[in-house]
């Protein structure tokens, strides 16, 4: 789907992009993290063709990302986006369809769909200017769709969203997995990507650190478990740790204690305290 | 034609500007100023009317030319609203002739409701002031008079445009275009005083008229005297020479805009 | 709102401070009102605003005019050199826009009235009224240079040719074409007003205006052919005759010509020549002059 080859890009002498590489594949949702000033943003215009690279490529659909043809079944959304407020929301509607040459009988239904689909509906008449901050980013990620994309490229999605807002991007990101369309996105908000993606590049000062699937990473820094059990005919509680090798035996043991097992729960780091530690590790070490 | 959509959308934005509205009532309010200038003047007060008010009408012209490419091109850039469109299957140089061409609408636009704006206030001077000659308003040469207008707004935010992709800052794009445009009002006098000067060096003259060969000639479309002065005439072959003019100029601002934003990091 | 209206009366307030600050600023004295212009400079001055440039230029001449006018600067009057100053000045203006009409008709028909004595400002005056005949077709200006000439300069011949011009133009009045050929009989050129009045009358298409013309033209041929007579008077006697009378008796004429407008011929002793008391205007009305 999307395969960038070894970018870099200087900006005054200042190597801001480090031979990023990474591939994303058909139908996942691939999450971009990394804190700000990492080189997120950059990689999303070298990706965009707004900014070339000094080295490397970028591919979209098996292309080169120059090729303007690429962009047809592409979605793009950039960071904190803006657009005219003197115009109204059906207007800038109106020039995406334009664009994708959408017929003007199929307008109407096609963005009331949209509409509903973030929660937009009724205000499509009025100025942009009279938008909310959230009801704008609505509708430009909403616009993105209008060409049914097999691509959707979203550079912080969730910023500057209320949580119903998220939730609702969110739940159309999963709506378009299941679609069977890809999704890559970059976010610094870890949970959403946590509860999102499949899988996770993280980039720090311009380089690639880890590149997983959630569930991978999360695997590789279990902690441990909790095992919460009681004895037989006893109202009281115990809890006991097992390290991640040990809950077997634990069981075991319980087991032939006479112990009955009310709960397992993996004690894990979740995905930001993984990366907090990591990136602190490596500022020491740097 | 790719460049169509972004013309639309640029022609709908500025049509929604403050700035459109805003100038057509400061046109309005030149007119009053033209008004109140001619009735101190001794003789033909209309002719000094007319002579202000179109002078107003061609800068105010010239004025939403500038804000109008240079504003809404930077407005595009640095609010990221170039992001959202060229992530579409638009080319860049699709999105700078959309641009162009949704300013050059724009302008035209502007230039017909003031030449409504401005040929009703002439008219109504005209009626309001006894004079014992009366001077006499021929309303198409008025017209003609805001078609070479609308020529020189569209040709200059053409030059807008170029700055507006040349420059990252606003400020210095918009001082370069007034810059230009008033060195091309004034290189044909200037010209004129220098070659026929006995005082400039043979250094200075070719200088100067290289300038002039070169920079854009914004006085070509300045024949407000044909709308005061009747007995003047213009043939049509000056129309024909001045469009033609235009044409080729426009064309080889739009290249070289295109190539700059081409290149352009955005 | 409140505080609007406090900037208001802030801004109210700080008027009469303004006013008196202003009165006492130093100033430098105008020594003379009108300032010379430059065509070079006000024009790279108003890149786009050429007319109305002319424009402010001739409302600021007149405002110094009618000042100098209606007195008020008490103790003096425009001097001569800035007389000249405004001369240049509508020049300039003229340059500016070629087509402006006010500011000539007030150069030729205000100015020439204060700087009469001045020969050489009448001179420029004319030379810039013809200048702008050049682009303005109005019988007023060629009009205006030959009354300078007649009127001021007391050069009938020039101002004769100027008339005629401006007599031949649209719009000019009717007896400006007969007002022509008098002065050039006045001034002696005989010979002149006599062709100017046999075109005059070729071309002249008002009944009246063609009867007047026949009148002027009878009573110029009756000068001529007493003008004839004198000079050979002169070269048979060597002298100027006492009266017309002499003519005939001398034999050279048979008898006097009447003059059609009821004046009577006369002999004006000092030039010697044929003059007519009627003045070549009908009797009845130059009387009452």
């Amino acid at each position: 789907m999307l395969k960038v080859e070894s970018i870099s890009k200087k900006f005054k002498e200042k190597l801001v992009i480090k031979e990023v590489t990474f591939e994303i594949l058909e139908g996942e949702i691939f999450g971009f993290i990394g804190p700000n000033g990492a080189g997120k943003t950059t990689t999303i215009k070298i990706i965009m063709d707004f900014v070339k690279p000094d080295s490397g490529r970028v591919l979209i659909f098996g292309r080169p990302n120059t090729d303007i043809s690429v962009r047809r079944k592409l979605g793009f959304l950039p960071e904190r986006p803006y657009i005219y407020g003197s115009i109204t929301g059906k207007e800038y509607l109106d020039f995406c369809a334009d664009v994708f040459g959408v017929p003007y009988y199929e307008r109407r239904k096609l963005f009331s769909r949209l509409l509903e689909l973030v929660d937009l509906t009724g205000v499509e008449e009025q100025l942009i200017s009279s938008y909310s901050k959230g009801m704008v980013q609505r509708l430009l990620f909403a616009s993105t769709l209008i060409n049914d994309p097999d691509l959707l490229i979203l550079d912080e999605p969730m910023s500057g969203l209320d949580p119903v807002g998220r939730n609702i991007i969110a739940s159309v990101m999963k709506d378009l997995k299941e679609k069977g369309k890809t999704v890559f996105y970059s976010s610094h908000i870890i949970q959403d990507v946590e509860r999102l993606s499949d899988r996770v590049a993280v980039i720090v000062d311009g380089e690639i650190k880890l590149l997983d699937s959630v569930a991978n990473i999360v695997q590789n820094f279990l902690k441990g478990y909790q095992v919460t059990a009681r004895k037989v005919g006893s109202s009281n509680l115990e809890v006991f740790r097992a390290e991640p090798d040990e809950l077997w035996p634990l069981l075991e043991r319980l087991k032939t204690e006479g112990y009955e097992i009310i709960s397992v729960e993996p004690e894990r780091l979740s995905l930001e305290e993984i990366l907090v530690s990591y990136i602190q590790r490596k500022r020491r070490a740097g | 034609m790719n460049a169509i959509p972004v013309a639309k959308l640029t022609f709908k934005e500025l049509l929604k500007e403050k700035a459109f509205l805003g100038l057509l009532l400061f046109e309005v309010f030149l007119l009053f100023v033209s008004k109140l200038i001619s009735n101190v003047v001794a003789g033909d007060t209309v002719k000094v009317a007319m002579d202000f008010a179109l002078a107003f009408f061609f800068f105010t012209v010239a004025l939403f030319s500038i804000f109008a490419s240079v504003g809404s091109t930077f407005r595009d850039i640095s609010d990221k609203v170039v992001y959202l469109i060229l992530s579409k299957p638009l080319r860049r140089r699709d999105y700078v002739l959309g641009k162009f061409l949704g300013v050059a609408g724009a302008v035209a636009l502007f230039t017909f409701f003031s030449f409504f704006v401005v040929t009703a206030g002439i008219l109504t001077i005209s009626s309001l002031s006894n004079l014992y000659v009366p001077h006499v308003i021929v309303v198409e040469r008025v017209f003609l008079v805001s078609i070479l207008t609308c020529m020189m707004g569209i040709f200059l935010s053409a030059f807008g445009l170029l700055f507006a992709v040349l420059f990252t800052s606003q400020i210095l794009a918009l001082l370069s275009v007034l810059f230009l445009f008033f060195a091309g009002l004034e290189l044909s006098p200037v010209k004129e005083l220098v070659t026929s000067s006995k005082y400039v060096s043979p250094i200075n003259k070719v200088i100067v008229q290289l300038a002039y060969y070169l920079f854009p000639n914004f006085s070509l479309f300045d024949i407000k005297d044909y709308a005061v002065h009747l007995s003047l005439t213009v043939s049509p072959l000056y129309f024909l020479l001045v469009s033609v003019y235009f044409l080729i100029y426009t064309s080889a601002v739009l290249v070289v805009s295109t190539l700059l934003f081409e290149r352009r990091e955005l | 709102m409140k505080r609007l209206l406090l900037a208001f009366f802030l801004i109210i307030f700080s008027i009469p401070f303004m006013v008196k600050a202003d009165k006492m600023k130093p100033r430098v004295k105008e020594l003379l009102p009108v300032l010379p212009y430059s065509y070079s400079q006000v024009l790279i001055s108003s890149p786009g605003f050429k007319s109305p440039a002319a424009d402010i230029l001739f409302i600021n001449l007149c405002y110094l005019t009618g000042n100098d006018v209606f007195n008020n600067w008490k103790e003096r009057k425009f001097s001569e050199e800035e007389w000249e100053r405004l001369i240049e000045n509508v020049r300039v203006i003229e340059k500016l826009d070629p087509y402006y009409f006010d500011p000539l008709y007030f150069l030729g028909a205000y100015v020439p009235w204060k700087v009469y004595k001045n020969r050489k400002l009448l001179l420029k005056i004319n030379s810039t009224l013809l200048e702008g005949s050049r682009y303005i077709k109005d019988w007023r200006l060629p009009f205006l240079v030959g009354f300078n000439y007649f009127y001021f300069m007391d050069n009938k011949v020039e101002g004769a040719k100027y008339l005629k011009i401006a007599s031949q133009m649209k719009g000019a009045p009717s007896y400006l074409k007969l007002l022509v050929p008098r002065l050039y009989a006045e001034s002696g050129k005989l010979d002149i007003a006599i062709a100017v009045t046999y075109e005059e009358l070729k071309s002249a298409k008002q009944e009246s205006v063609k009867r007047a013309l026949e009148r002027r033209l009878k009573a110029l041929l009756a000068i001529k052919e007493l003008d004839r007579a004198l000079s050979v008077y002169r070269k048979r006697y060597g002298r100027c005759p006492e009266t017309l009378d002499d003519l005939v008796r001398s034999g050279i004429l048979k008898k006097l010509p009447k003059d059609p407008y009821g004046g009577k011929f006369y002999i004006e002793k000092r030039k010697c020549k044929v003059w007519t008391t009627s003045n070549l205007r009908p009797v009845s009305t130059s009387s009452s002059r």
